[in-house]
């Protein structure tokens, strides 16, 4: 048997000491990230459904019986725009079309500052020093796009964890184990372009009935499972400290068991991606509860 | 067990496009096989994205009260409220306009809208592309989701009885535009939805476009919903007998083709669902 991760840089390949490593070794099962740092929902997504395509008419299908498939839903935020040189270079985007990140307030700064960080480092082809403020040329599209999106688009997040529930209905064989990385609203309802009244009826949502032998959504965040950066802790790059992808490891085996996972270690105060720290912190989702 | 419904100040409230539009039409006859009254909140021309941001608003102001039915009839995933648009109601076939080669659109559009809208439309060419290039792929699964979307609100309003159609098929030429770059329609095509069905919550698998048929016969359609008189009083029926946990009668369906919406006519027509 094998688990198969869709994610963001949560769920990446980091080698040993990351959480999929652990996890292998716990679950004696050989596991396979299909994750990239930057990406959202829809790449990881459309990976999901390619390799479930695949596995319907092989024979040797990618996704076997009784396999299993982790999916890490990332900011719906992160959507893939045609002009940008990076899969992974989707975070912050939205921002750009937004008025609040001018320099005119200490908030604004820092972000500027993040928005025009060089990143040649970590994409080695994107050789621009302007950062992601490069894009800024493209904000009446972007905003047009924020526009267009609107209000429904608050629940983009909720419809993914739904229609992976479908496909969990409809692939019996496979068991599936789905997290946010962060909040399902996560900012987006304070971007005036996407022009949301209410977030009443996405704080007030039920999701325990979606949990079936073959499905199970953890509510709580990763991010706010590990919460931000503190002390002087090696982080890896998937945002956790050593220890903390033992016990993130530890907690999706729990639940793959069917046992109650140790939820004793999550710091409930979130660490944020970058783009999104100036514009304070969210009230904490609800306290996952194993049932 | 199925949702007990009783009392008598309960409504029946639509969302949708121009399918669930004329209180004359089908929603007047489902008032009166139901004994309630009827609030039609949908609008012609507009997509799910309107009509769900309606259904929200509704159920956060507490419009909608326990023991009262739903019916959404979600249109095209297409029909997006374009930011650029003056009416909400031209938000059909706008992709057209995106694609490298397209312009059945213009033809047809010219005949209802100002010359005014065109030209904004046009411009915005290049943004319509965007738009669908940043959708990408999975946006041929959005009416999927909002159906799972609407199975998981039901399951937060358990009172609340919730019936669910689509006016055309999941996939209605999406997989046709470059400009979503959708490379197989294949797990769209092999989904099945019986297991969202619940005491609450019925989603009508067999799009109102294709029970109806086509919209050929202009004088026997007095009504905004491209039915006949006929097909309104039959469609009230069913709609009731989805509500009453009823077998419903499949005979009137139309068994030739689909009505289409005009704007896709540039292309080969959909296969008709066949109802089992």
């Amino acid at each position: 048997m094998t688990i198969h991760v869709y994610s963001d840089s949560f769920g990446q390949d980091y080698g040993s000491g990351a959480w999929p490593a652990e996890l292998e070794k716990l679950q004696n099962q050989e596991v396979i990230c299909n994750g990239e740092g930057g990406t959202g929902p829809n790449w990881s997504l459309r990976k999901l459904i390619r390799h479930l395509e695949d596995s319907s008419d092989r024979h040797s299908p990618l996704i076997k019986s009784l396999d299993t498939i982790i999916v890490l839903l990332s900011d719906q935020k992160r959507m893939e725009f045609p002009w940008l040189d990076h899969d992974g270079l989707a975070d912050g985007i939205f921002l750009l079309a937004e008025d609040i990140h001018e320099p005119n307030t200490d908030a604004g700064h820092t972000l500027l500052a993040h928005l025009k960080q060089n990143l040649s480092l970590v994409f080695p082809t994107f050789i621009r020093d302007e950062g992601m403020y490069i894009y800024k040329k493209y904000a009446p599209e972007i905003k047009t796009v924020a526009n267009t999106l609107g209000p429904m688009f608050l629940y983009e997040n909720v419809k993914n964890i739904t229609f992976l529930h479908l496909l969990s209905k409809q692939f019996r064989k496979f068991n599936f184990l789905v997290f946010t990385c962060f909040s399902l609203d996560h900012h987006t309802s304070k971007y005036k372009n996407f022009n949301i009244k209410s977030t009443k009826l996405l704080h007030d949502l039920d999701f325990n009935y979606l949990n079936t032998p073959n499905f199970y959504y953890v509510s709580t965040p990763i991010s706010y499972m590990v919460g931000s950066y503190s002390g002087s802790e090696e982080i890896l790059d998937n945002h956790m400290t050593v220890e903390q992808n033992e016990k993130f490891a530890l907690f999706c085996g729990a639940i793959l068991n069917n046992n109650d996972p140790d939820t004793s270690w999550f710091v409930h105060k979130p660490y944020d991606d970058p783009f999104a720290e100036h514009q304070g912190t969210e009230p904490p989702p609800p306290t996952f509860i194993y049932e | 067990m199925h949702l007990e419904i009783s009392g008598d100040k309960m409504t029946i409230h639509i969302f949708g496009d121009s399918f669930g539009v004329d209180e004359v039409g089908w929603p007047h006859q489902l008032s009166k096989l139901k004994k309630e009254k009827v609030r039609c909140l949908a609008e012609a021309g507009t997509g799910p994205n309107d009509a769900l941001t309606k259904l929200v608003l509704q159920l956060e102001e507490e419009l909608i009260t326990p023991y009262d039915t739903v019916v959404v009839c979600l249109s095209d995933q297409k029909r997006l409220n374009f930011s650029f648009l003056k009416r909400k109601d031209s938000a059909c076939g706008i992709f057209q306009l995106g694609e490298d080669e397209n312009n059945h659109y213009l033809e047809h559009v010219l005949d209802h809208q100002g010359e005014e809208e065109i030209d904004t439309i046009v411009k915005h060419s290049p943004v319509i592309k965007t738009i669908a290039q940043t959708l990408g792929p999975m946006f041929l699964y959005e009416n999927v989701k909002n159906i799972t979307f609407l199975h998981l609100i039901a399951n937060n309003f358990k009172k609340i009885r919730f019936i669910v159609f689509t006016c055309f098929s999941l996939n209605h030429y999406l997989s046709y535009y470059k400009n979503f770059n959708i490379k197989s329609t294949k797990l769209l095509d092999l989904l099945t939805f019986d297991s969202l069905d619940i005491d609450n919550f019925d989603y009508v698998k067999i799009p109102i476009g294709h029970i109806v048929g086509p919209n050929t016969h202009h004088a026997n359609h007095p009504h905004l919903n491209h039915m006949t008189t006929e097909q309104n009083i039959k469609f009230g029926q069913l709609v009731y007998d989805v509500i009453m946990y009823n077998e419903i009668d499949k005979s009137w369906f139309v068994k030739t083709e689909p009505y289409d919406d005009p704007l896709e006519n540039c292309r080969e027509m959909e296969p008709l669902f066949i109802y089992e």
